[in-house]
């Protein structure tokens, strides 16, 4: 990933486990960046745009999230939704990485700003292999800074 | 309903009615016409029998009057007058006894009349002979004792009470005749009341039978509506508890997918431990027994390790391929149907030559019979008819030659394919199992997951059909796809309306 500018990769995943194993895959790749894990959407959207005191961005760095559409709280789609209206953070990357395969869904998420839609193979191999792909593809991915 | 039953019989007693009245007024209206007739002829013969009297008394006058002539100038043309009238009387006389009747009154009073005209004759011819024979002075004085005088009074008085007794007759006559006429006119009339009322009563109860067979007709119509309504409520639930199943599977399927993964992420990252873990024995295990009891004990722990390892994933594999294949059931139950005219001809055409090379492997022949053209979706029957031939193929026996067939069948309302095979067969007991999700029947030697049957009855039930099983009468076991008629026809109109509306959009 970009040298210069340090990204953090945001994490929003419900299953500590499949966490763990993304954590794990995309660490085998060769990334060293921060990963900041939300297991819910109110926390993290409040990491992104909360209010005073509780926004976590810092100015300079860089971020990519990666977002699962099956939360407890609240739908993937409607984080993904107020990302993409939010003007500090319309500019962030955000990979889908799910268990849904449906066509609308993923129609819907590229027709709010989603930049990559990932569905989770079942077979672990295969997930293992993707994450590292996608690992893969962060190392070579260019993000903005926040301003 | 009691009402019905009283009905009919009021019914048929106004009909009766109304014909026993017509009957009645016909009769009286004969009757009468007779009488009238009666009373006519009655009067024709009064008529005849006034002029009758009227002639005799102009003759007789006649003949007295021919006979004074005579007497008086011996001239024969008075003879002549006297001859021809008085030869007149007796004839008349005749007719008018005729006319009176055989009454003994009238035949009496003819009997009379008779002996006074011929003395009246007798005088007369008398008087004739003696004036002839020139004794004119004897006729004279015969003429002069007056007794043909009394003799015409005589005769003259009994023609006029006659005249007088007709008269009263006609006179009755006349009374009875217009009586006749009153009655008649009363008889109709009241036969022409009595029908008007009968006819008002029939039309009321027509009238009456009319607004009920409405009101049972709205009645009729109100529950069909609301069977209709009743019938698409309950195929409204129906689709929403189907669509809420689909769903279900759906959500479950892919619930249950989160933490398989990670079952198999972490066994995977278990298994990679496992060098780290079991330290790697000596080079030398492979020859000799293990170098020593610690050695021994980690090839033990590394074997149980790897037991533990090569179940965890077995059944991991297992619980995927089922949760793969309710996900893919739940797929093809929301997927779109694409609805068109297919001909199974081709259709069965294309799967068969896929079936081609394993017919020939296990020395089966599969037998297409005339297939029709339908309105369906193409995958779907593709699926459906694939598999069952599949089944035909995968279950035949081994001991006979295999024989497939596929036959349709058309009915009023349905086209049945049939697909029927003279294989091993499905247990009574087995016939609805088979088509349950991960169910199989008969001996588990041949492979499969137990949903190729669960999926196309799913199919079946898409696309307006059903499937079935019963047994071969030759052996072996026949499945019979019933496809709706009905459904087809909705999914056309359907079709039509929906490329309209597009068309009109576009």
């Amino acid at each position: 990933m970009n040298s210069q500018v340090p990204v953090t990769i945001v994490m929003i995943e419900d299953d500590e486990g499949h966490a763990r194993l993304i954590e794990r895959n995309i660490r085998r790749s060769g990334i060293n960046n921060e990963i900041v894990p939300f297991s819910s959407g109110r926390p993290a959207l409040d990491y992104f745009i909360g209010g005073a005191g509780k926004c976590g961005l810092e100015k300079g760095k860089g971020y990519l999230v990666l977002l699962d559409l099956n939360l407890p709280d609240m739908s993937g789609v409607d984080i993904l939704r107020r990302l993409k209206e939010t003007s500090q953070t319309e500019r962030i990357p955000v990979v889908v990485l799910t268990t849904t395969d449906d066509k609308t869904e993923i129609q819907r998420c590229y027709d709010l700003g989603c930049n990559v839609y990932v569905t989770k193979p079942v077979n672990y191999e295969n997930f293992a292999e993707a994450i590292r792909q996608l690992g893969l593809f962060f190392t070579v991915v260019k993000v903005p800074e926040v301003g | 309903m009691i009402r019905k039953g009283y009905r009919a019989p009021s019914q048929l007693v106004l009909v009766l009615a109304g014909f026993a009245v017509v009957l009645a007024a016909a009769v009286a209206s004969v009757w009468l016409i007779r009488q009238s007739q009666d009373t006519n002829d009655r009067l024709t013969q009064a008529l005849t029998v006034t002029n009758l009297i009227a002639t005799m008394r102009a003759d007789l006058r006649r003949a007295e009057s021919g006979q004074r002539g005579f007497l008086l100038t011996g001239k024969a043309a008075y003879l002549n007058d006297y001859n021809t009238t008085r030869g007149r009387l007796l004839p008349e006389l005749d007719k008018l006894a005729h006319l009176a009747g055989s009454e003994a009154a009238a035949e009496t009073r003819a009997g009379a009349l008779r002996s006074l005209i011929e003395a009246k004759l007798a005088e007369l011819g008398k008087t004739i002979d003696l004036e002839l024979t020139n004794r004119h002075q004897e006729a004279l004085a015969l003429v002069a004792t007056d007794e043909g005088l009394a003799l015409t009074q005589q005769i003259v008085e009994n023609l006029e009470q006659i005249l007088a007794e007709e008269s009263a007759t006609v006179d009755a006559a006349r009374r009875s005749s217009d009586r006749t006429d009153v009655a008649l006119f009363a008889v109709n009339l009241a036969g022409v009341v009595l029908i008007s009322a009968l006819a008002y009563g029939a039309f009321l109860l027509f009238q009456r039978n009319t607004r009920q067979i409405q009101a049972s007709e709205r009645e009729v119509r109100a529950l069909n509506a609301e069977l209709e309504a009743r019938v698409a409520e309950r195929t409204a639930d129906l689709e929403d508890a189907n669509a809420e199943i689909q769903r279900y599977a759906y959500v479950v399927t892919h619930d249950l997918r989160s933490p398989l993964v990670n079952i198999m992420g972490f066994t995977s990252e278990l298994e990679a431990l496992r060098e780290s873990l079991f330290r790697q024995p000596a080079p030398a295990e492979a020859q000799g027994p293990p170098a020593s009891e610690e050695d021994r004990r980690l090839v033990e722990l590394r074997g149980d390790f790897d037991e533990a390892i090569h179940f965890i994933k077995t059944s991991i594999a297992k619980m995927d391929g089922l949760i793969n294949a309710i996900l893919k059931l739940s797929r093809a139950g929301r997927r779109e149907l694409a609805v068109r005219r297919i001909d199974l001809n081709d259709l069965v055409e294309v799967i068969a030559a896929d079936f081609r090379h394993r017919l020939k492997e296990s020395g089966a022949e599969l037998v297409i019979g005339e297939l029709p053209t339908i309105t369906s979706d193409r995958m779907a029957l593709e699926q459906i008819i694939s598999n069952l031939i599949d089944n035909a193929v995968k279950y035949l026996r081994r001991d006979v030659p295999g024989r497939i067939s596929v036959k349709a069948e058309e009915t009023p309302t349905s086209h049945r394919i049939s697909i029927a095979d003279n294989g091993r067969g499905i247990d009574p007991k087995d016939r609805e199992r088979v088509f349950e999700l991960f169910r199989r029947a008969g001996p588990q030697d041949r492979p499969g997951e137990g949903i190729g049957l669960a999926h196309a009855r799913g199919l079946a039930r898409r696309i307006g059909g059903a499937l079935g099983v019963a047994d071969n009468p030759g052996g072996g076991t026949v499945f019979t796809l019933t496809l709706s008629k009905l459904w087809m026809a909705r999914q056309s109109a359907s079709s039509k309306s929906a490329s309209a509306a597009k068309g009109a959009a576009a």
